[in-house]
């Protein structure tokens, strides 16, 4: 087993040629507002991301969750401008430190991604190269972006993996991915990811093929990185784990669309929406120690986007929907006291509403 | 049902062309990913096989899938043995053990539609019409949780937790004996990870299928699994039921593997954060001897202690 002292702050030299964006920043280091992403496909246009919202405070962690399908790669994707044809971003601003990141040309995207907003991809071994070493793969962004040369690259590499808990790192970087592990792709991608110091990470489902200990030594670590570097971070993923883990607040999408947000308490402890709270109950049931014949599930299928229901998304499985729910489109509302930043997409809980979001 | 004895896969590290040692092995010219593994999994059990990352588990189940030849052992599968077998007796066998990768992406053809991908197996192996082949594809799309409105769309058209429930209700469609199953629920949102822990469960008590489950995620492991081995290095290190690994964990590398799985409560685990950070270094040296029987059906690795104090190594 490896003896890295995995406490050790992370050393990097510092890079005076990085490109700053305008603007100091602000409160929020990431916006974005009523984002829009689309599919066309032969039924018509898929609205993948449809009306999404959200703030990232600088050293905050915002979690994403929702069913699979619902649009959270395509989110995170979207801000960096990485959705392929036939996606297409067809609405909404992405603001980073006041930047729109949508008005940008290619090259200061380039400059954008990898640098000051990096991501790690979902599914690990499709994300590398399979031709090329590790190594290779692991400090090209450090020579792009941070002007390293080979060798110091090549020694910061060695480094990063051997804080992410890999054995004999050194001789990793010289493999090729299909010699390595689900679990050792997915810490080569997070490594990659922080390589280059980004201040905002997006994280798809960063820690699904790790065991339990691999995976607190990366909390840990992002942890670190949070409080000592003011790291932010969007973090989607399916476990609740994690989520309860690393993030302050919490975006909980249905159908390419945002129907819950708030503080990460809130959400866990005092679920407003009907679906928030039926995937709660499903959560509790995997996490109880207790062996249950049938254990608790959301109802029914998730829409087909292209043939989304009327009204509320939600209508068809919900067991309080109403007539209005066909027929309303519930907006995005905050609700409880002012300054309770609890928002919640539904019909039957706007008694209590304050005010729209994003405005 | 499936009986595998002294396992062994090692690989051999070629030098040539690499810049400096080898991959992985910094001195050594072989990575012993499967190091002597045995367990027998009994007709309708499901059997769960943990350990950290880089353990050997995928190694392990693409040799009993016949996908990577083993360097020694013996595998036999319904009392016969299966790495003998050739030609026509071999696809006879294959049709009876399907499997779900750990990398859903890498393993669908990316030129097929999906109906086409869930449809294949049965092809393949000439089960059914053309109609009752379209039938069974609709139905267990639907059992996973899929629209068949889905069937025409290709796999790069589709979220991370939708093609893995595609390559779920391919391994399925053939109504497989054994599924060996790698990961097969590590990016599904919550509710349909219970969907298909229902499902499994169901097919397992109305068919008896057998299943092989490699999995991180514990809380499924308990509620899925029959029995889990507990891999370290290449090799087992604790094998006994579900409920006797969780509640009364012998070997120092279980306790290690098993405890702090993050829960669902914010408060919990920022309180575990602060704790994690006092808890010492891991063990550095496992024992990782043989197998012996310590109570009924509780198998542990040479070299550790019982819970009543003495030695069982002597
Ligand atoms: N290239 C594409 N063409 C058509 N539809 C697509 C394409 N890529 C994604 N989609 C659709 O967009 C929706 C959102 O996909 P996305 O990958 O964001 O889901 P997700 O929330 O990340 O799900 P998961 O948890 O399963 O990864 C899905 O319904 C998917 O079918
Ligand atoms: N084709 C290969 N060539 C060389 N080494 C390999 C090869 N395949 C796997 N290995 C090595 O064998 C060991 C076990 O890998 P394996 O994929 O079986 O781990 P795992 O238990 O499935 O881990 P994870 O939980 O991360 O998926 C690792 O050290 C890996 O680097
Ligand atoms: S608007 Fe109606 S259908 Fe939608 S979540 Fe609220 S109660 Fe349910
Ligand atoms: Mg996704
Ligand atoms: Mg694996």
């Amino acid at each position: 087993m490896s003896s890295v002292n995995i406490r050790k702050p992370l050393s990097f030299k510092t890079a005076q040629t990085e490109p700053r964006l305008s603007g100091s920043g602000g409160e929020f280091l990431l916006q974005v507002r009523h984002l829009r992403t689309i599919f066309q496909t032969e039924q018509g246009s898929l609205p993948a991301v449809d009306d999404v919202s959200f703030n990232v405070r600088r050293g905050e962690t915002l979690g994403v969750v929702g069913e699979s399908g619902c649009g959270k790669s395509v989110t995170g994707l979207s801000i960096l401008r990485l959705v392929g044809p036939p996606g297409k971003i067809v609405q909404g601003e992405v603001l980073f430190q006041e930047t729109n990141l949508r008005e940008l040309s290619r090259s200061e995207m380039r400059k954008v991604r990898g640098r000051q907003i990096a991501m790690i991809f979902q599914e690990p071994m499709s994300a590398l190269d399979p031709l090329m070493k590790i190594g290779v793969q692991m400090i090209e962004g450090m020579q792009e972006h941070l002007g390293y040369v080979r060798k110091s690259a090549w020694k910061q590499g060695v480094e990063l993996l051997q804080r992410m808990g890999l054995p004999q790192a050194a001789a990793c970087m010289n493999a090729y991915p299909h010699q390595l592990s689900g679990g050792m792709c997915q810490r080569v991608l997070i490594a990659m990811a922080l390589a280059c110091q980004p201040q905002l990470l997006i994280a798809d489902e960063p820690a699904t093929a790790l065991d339990v200990r691999t995976q607190a030594r990366i909390l840990d670590l992002l942890r670190e990185l949070k409080s000592e570097q003011s790291l932010t971070m969007l973090m989607i993923s399916h476990d609740f784990g994690v989520i309860a883990d690393v993030a302050d607040w919490v975006a909980v999408m249905y159908a390419g669309q945002v129907v819950e947000y708030g503080p990460a308490e809130q959400i866990f402890y005092r679920p407003s929406h009907p679906y928030t709270q039926r995937l709660l109950a499903s959560v509790a049931g995997i996490y109880s120690h207790v062996k249950q014949e049938y254990l608790p599930v959301v109802e029914g299928t998730v829409p087909d986007m292209g043939e989304l229901p009327s009204g509320c998304r939600f209508h068809p499985r919900c067991p309080e929907a109403e007539a209005d729910c066909r027929k309303i489109h519930p907006e995005l509302f905050q609700i409880g006291e002012e300054g309770a930043s609890h928002w919640v997409r539904c019909l039957k809980r706007e008694n209590v509403r304050v005010k729209p979001h994003a405005e | 049902m499936l009986e595998i004895k002294k396992l062994y896969k090692h690989f051999v590290l070629s030098r040539t062309g690499q810049r400096g040692l080898g991959p992985i092995a910094e001195n050594r010219e072989m990575i012993r990913a499967v190091d002597g593994v045995s367990f027998t999994i009994d007709q309708g059990e499901s059997f769960a096989l943990v350990g950290e990352s880089g353990c050997g588990k995928t190694t392990l189940a693409r040799c009993v899938l016949r996908l990577l030849e083993p360097t020694a052992g013996q595998i036999f599968f319904m009392g016969k043995d299966f790495l003998a077998l050739s030609g026509a007796e071999l696809r006879r066998q294959r049709k009876r053990i399907q499997a779900v990768f750990q990398d859903p992406y890498g393993s669908l053809n990316p030129r097929m539609s999906i109906g086409k991908i869930v449809e294949e197996p049965l092809v393949i192996h000439h089960l059914g019409t053309h109609r009752e082949r379209k039938e069974q594809v609709g139905e267990l799309l639907h059992m996973v949780g899929l629209d068949d409105k889905q069937l025409n769309r290709y796999p790069e058209e589709l979220s991370g937790g939708q093609r893995q429930r595609v390559a779920l209700a391919r391994a399925l469609v053939t109504r497989p004996d054994l599924l060996v199953a790698d990961e097969p629920v590590s990016s599904l949102d919550i509710s349909i990870q219970a969907q298909i822990v229902n499902l499994l469960q169901t097919l397992e008590r109305e068919f008896q299928l057998t299943l092989l489950f490699i999995s991180h995620g514990l809380p499924i492991v308990r509620h899925l699994c029959d029995r889990v081995a507990v891999m370290c290095q290449g090799r087992i290190v604790e094998l006994t039921k579900t409920r006797e690994i969780f509640e009364n964990p012998l070997h120092p590398y279980t306790r290690e593997l098993l405890e702090g799985v993050p829960e669902p409560d914010p408060r919990i685990q920022r309180r575990e954060a602060g704790q994690r950070k006092q808890r010492p270094p891991r063990a550095g040296s496992q024992s990782l001897g043989e197998l012996e029987e310590v109570a009924k059906d509780h198998w542990v690795a040479g070299g550790i202690r019982g819970p009543w104090g003495f030695n069982l190594n002597f």
